[in-house]
Order: C-alpha cells, then structure tokens, then sequence
C-alpha cells in the first residue's frame, strides 16, 4: 500500500541522482582548485544531512526518554541508522578532496574532526542497540541525548586545537551556475535522506508489529 | 523546595549566558589584549592553512583569504598536477555504490519481515477458526 | 533539598566505606594507571630524553583509562549482589543516587590522581609543582566532567550484555572534549613559561561541560534507571 506511494518518490529521485552529475558537470570550474572541486557538490549536502540526521535522532531519543513513546524510538533507530550512512559518505569522499586540495589525505581540522566524532557517537549507538541486548533502547537513547549534546563542545575543542577547512561562507560566494548544481544537489540528498527515513522508520513500525505478532500466536 | 534538577537546569542556563557573553567579549577586546586567544581567532576566522603551527609544510592551493588570485594549471608545482578527473569520478562513484548498497540492504530486511508478517498473519487468522 | 543532600551523602558513604574495607578498587586502579604510565614510558621515552609535550597526554590517558576501569568495576559490583536494584527500590530522589554514586568515584579518582600526577612529573621531566592551583582546577572539572557522563552510563549498563565493551565504546566518544581539554590546559601549563590565559579558557571549557553534562544526568537518570 505505502510501496505505491514509495516506487515513484524512489524513481523520481533515480532521475535526480543521474541529473545532478551532469549539472555538476556542466557548472564551471573553480579557479583556483579546477576539476577536484566538484567533489563539493556531494560532499557539502551529506555532511548537511550527516549533521541533520544526528539532530533528528537525538530530538527523537529525547522524545522517547521522557516521553515515553515508541514511536519515536524508530524514527531514531532510522535516523541514527542514516547518520552512519551518509556520514560515510562525508569521510571518504573529503579525504579525496583533501589529497588534491591540501596534498594530505587527512588533516586535525576542527570540522574533519568533529564530523569523525559525530560519526563515531552514531556508530557506537548502533552499536548498542545491536549488541546491548535487552533495554537497549534507553542505553541508545541516552547515547544520541549526550551525543548531541557533545556537538558544540566537540566543535569548540577542536576549533581551538585546529582549523584548517574551508568555510561555510564558501556557498553564498559560488557563481550561479554552480549555485544551482549546489542546491540541486542539496535538494536531492534531502529528498532521497526523507524518503529513506520513511522507509527505515516504517521498517521498524513492522518490526514491532512482528514481535506482538509472534506473542500473540501460541505454537 | 526547589527540586535539584531545576536548580541544575538553572543552573546551566546562567552558565551558557555567562559562556556566551564571555565569547562575546572576546571577540570584541582589542587585539592584544590577550595575544594568543586573539591570534587564534584570527587563524580561525580566515581559515586558511598560511600560518596554523603544525602545517606550514602542507601544499596549499588557497594563499590568502580571497578566491580570485589565479594561478594557471601549468605553473602549479608538481603535486598539483595530479590527475584529479580519477578522484572525482572514484568520490562520485563511491557515493552511488553506498547509497545503493543501503538501499538494497533496506530491500532486503523489508521484503523479510514482509514475509514474517503474511506468514503469523495467516497463523493468526488459522488459530481464530 | 536537605534530604537530596543526605541522601546522596549516604549513598557516598556507603561507596567510600565498602572501598575503605576491601580498598579492591583503588589498589586494581591505582596499579592498572601506573601501568598505563609505565607502558606509554616504554614508548615514547627515546634515548633517555622524553618526548616534548608527552606528560600532559599521558596523564589525562592514564586518568581517562583508570577512570573507565573503576567506573566499570563499582557498578559490577552492585551487579553482583544486586544492590543497585535495592536503591533503586529505596523511597528516595533517582537524582540524588546519581549524585552520591558520582561523588564517590569522583573522590576515588582524585585519589588515584593524587598518585599518578607526581609519577608522570618524575618520570616525564614535567614541572607540575610551578602552577598547582590551575593544575588543581584543571584535574578537578576535567575528572568531574569524564565521571559524569561514565557513572550514568555504567549505571544504565549494568542491566545490559556485554557491558564491559561497551562502557568505553560509549564513553571515550562523548568525554573526547574532556580529554582534548585537560590535555591542552595542562600543556599549557607544562610550557616554559606558563601559558595561564590557555590554561583558563581550557579550564572553563570543562565547568561548562561539566555543568551541562550533570544537569542532562540529573534530568536522563531517573527516565533511564526506570522499567
């Protein structure tokens, strides 16, 4: 029933997907760093997302916690669940940039660190939700509270460790033609990171109707 | 009587205050006033590789706060002149690939429970007759 | 508020008076630092000259790795007789539990302090003695901070599997701050001449992760340690 609803959202943002690299493609190159650059237009949307999702899986653990409603424990098994995934994407596709940009694979920048770290917060919540046996929820759920707590202080640490990274007041600067791959870009990674958030949360609503299921047939 | 937790968020908020208001401050004293903080500040505020202690080796493109400073390809040092077209089109392909294999891997766990569901609703609706 | 204060200070009486009695905590912990020093000697000590900067690391290491082994053992062991789910079970604040839990290994720690801070000075060259009293603040908030987030989660872990994996994966991710400060405030400290204005922004750092940290375990305590 929801798949009808799902299978077109999911081919409309295939298309999106194969669109953006050809406007990637065609926005011009920028001057002093040329093709490497291009890099940005993925990289810039799943960090956005990466950060994103770490808000709405702690928002959603504290709801849980002091809430009391499931519900919202799946929504943050979904996005914790995303957050590990894009931010995946985030760190392999900036130490990329960063060999041609910077010469270095890696550097103990402020924003490379903190967005490691977040990453790893997000993977030790899988990590004990997968392994932590019963009552694991409340376990993640205070991992994702403190986890999002810790955002500012993480940034502000390294900040004064190290900066290096560009910075954010890059995107107002962009040429237009480059703005609109950017936003295009972005408008899909947030697209496809919603859909995949309904589909994860939904997964999980299952899950648990599964589990009711199995208690209430008697073998 | 107060409970504790409410004198500790209070708590919290006076701090926060008192923190932002003291970065405020900092940032706007006159430089020198606290010479290391401020050269910090500097160091973050333009971000840029030129004097970070610990990185001077690094071969940066960006020398100086602005973008428009043109430097053509062919007078670039070597390290410069790696091909980047491989590592754009590998970041590009990395991306497609993981975001597929989650997608399938989504697929995949929603198709079993799928079935786990037809298979106990029909336990079920057999246990009711 | 008065009996939120006694009951946390029951509950730390308790904790010190059980340790005084076996001292099973302090001696593992103490040893298992001094070890930590000790291994890190091994590797980072070339040619009789330590490495520059090495101190303030290693202490904060051995401090955070001490830290998780006691965090983890004083909860093992209200597992074993299962006398965490008797205070649980005792008419009282949740809150105030976390606080007394928190006072006695926070006090537990700074005796373990105490011990490895003059070993590192000795056997890293490091000049502690010039500024004690920011050394002091740093060793204080830096500790309260790490035990803060370490007694809710070994608290909560106690009920799960595998928990003594799970204590650090939990941790060490979300005390990084603390130990990125305490290392770069006491490095600070360790400079030739003193780096004071480093050493304080490092120190207000950690109150303030302190403060927000304590608060969101007073407010996650109650909700987490309940069925």
């Amino acid at each position: 029933m929801t798949s009808r609803v799902i299978t077109p959202l999911a081919f409309l943002l295939a298309i999106a997907f194969a669109l953006a690299p050809v406007l990637v493609a065609a926005a011009p190159y920028e001057s002093t760093m040329g093709l490497i650059q291009k890099i940005f237009y993925y990289h810039v949307p799943s960090a956005m997302v990466l950060f994103l999702s770490a808000f709405v899986c702690g928002i959603a653990s504290a709801v849980f916690l002091f809430g009391k409603r499931p519900g919202a424990d799946r929504v943050a098994v979904a996005a914790g669940e995303l957050a590990v995934v894009f931010g995946l994407v985030v760190l392999v596709t900036g130490p990329i940039w960063a060999r041609k940009a910077w010469g270095v694979w890696w550097q103990w920048d402020a924003r490379l660190t903190s967005s490691l770290l977040l990453w790893m917060i997000f993977v030790a919540y899988l990590l004990v939700r997968r392994f932590g046996g019963p009552g694991s929820e409340k376990l993640g759920a205070a991992m994702a509270v403190f986890g999002m707590a810790n955002v500012p202080f993480v940034y502000v640490s390294v900040n004064y460790w190290r900066t290096l990274h560009p910075k954010t007041s890059v995107v107002p600067t962009l040429a237009p033609e480059m703005r609109l791959a950017f936003w295009f870009s972005v408008a899909s990674f947030l697209a496809l990171y919603l859909l995949l958030l309904a589909v994860r949360t939904r997964l999980e609503h299952q899950r648990a109707r599964v589990e009711d299921l199995y208690r209430a047939v008697d073998f | 009587m107060m409970d504790a937790r409410t004198i500790a968020g209070w708590t919290a908020v006076l701090v926060l205050a008192c923190s932002a208001g003291a970065v405020f401050a900092q940032r706007q004293a006159p430089p020198g006033t606290d010479a290391r903080l401020s050269a910090r500040y500097e160091l973050t505020a333009h971000g840029r590789a030129a004097g970070v202690p610990g990185v001077d080796g690094l071969r940066n493109t960006r020398q100086g706060p602005g973008q428009d400073e043109f430097v053509p390809a062919s007078q670039l040092p070597a390290v410069e002149q790696m091909p980047a077209a491989p590592m754009v089109i590998a970041a590009y392909a990395f991306v497609w690939v993981a975001l597929l294999v989650y997608v399938w891997s989504i697929w995949r766990r929603v198709l079993r429970v799928e079935r786990d569901l037809a298979d106990l609703d029909r336990r079920v609706s057999a246990q009711q007759e | 508020m008065n009996r939120f204060f006694a009951v946390a200070w029951v509950v730390m009486r308790k904790d010190i008076m059980v340790e005084a009695r076996s001292r099973e905590i302090v001696y593992t912990t103490l040893f298992f630092g001094v070890s930590c020093v000790l291994v890190f000697a091994f590797a980072l000590v070339r040619e009789g000259q330590p490495m520059e900067d090495a101190a303030a690391g290693i202490l904060w290491i051995a401090i955070a790795f001490a830290g998780t082994l006691a965090l983890g053992r004083t909860f093992e062991r209200e597992r074993h007789t299962e006398t965490l789910r008797a205070l649980m079970l005792a008419p009282s604040d949740r809150p105030a539990i976390y606080v007394g839990k928190l006072s006695g290994i926070v006090a537990l720690l700074l005796g373990v302090e105490l011990v490895l801070v003059p070993l590192v000075g000795v056997l890293f060259d490091a000049r502690f003695a010039a500024s004690l009293t920011w050394l002091g603040i740093l060793l204080v908030a830096g500790t309260l901070g790490f035990a803060s987030v370490g007694t809710l989660f070994a608290a909560m872990l106690v009920r799960a599997r595998s928990r003594d994996v799970l204590l650090p994966v939990l941790l060490y991710p979300i005390t990084i701050p603390v130990i990125i400060a305490g290392v770069r405030g006491t490095g600070a400290l360790l400079q030739a001449t003193p780096d004071l204005p480093m050493a304080r922004f490092w120190a207000s750092l950690l109150v303030f992760f302190d403060v927000v940290f304590v608060t969101l375990a007073l407010w996650t305590f109650e909700p987490l340690m309940t069925d």
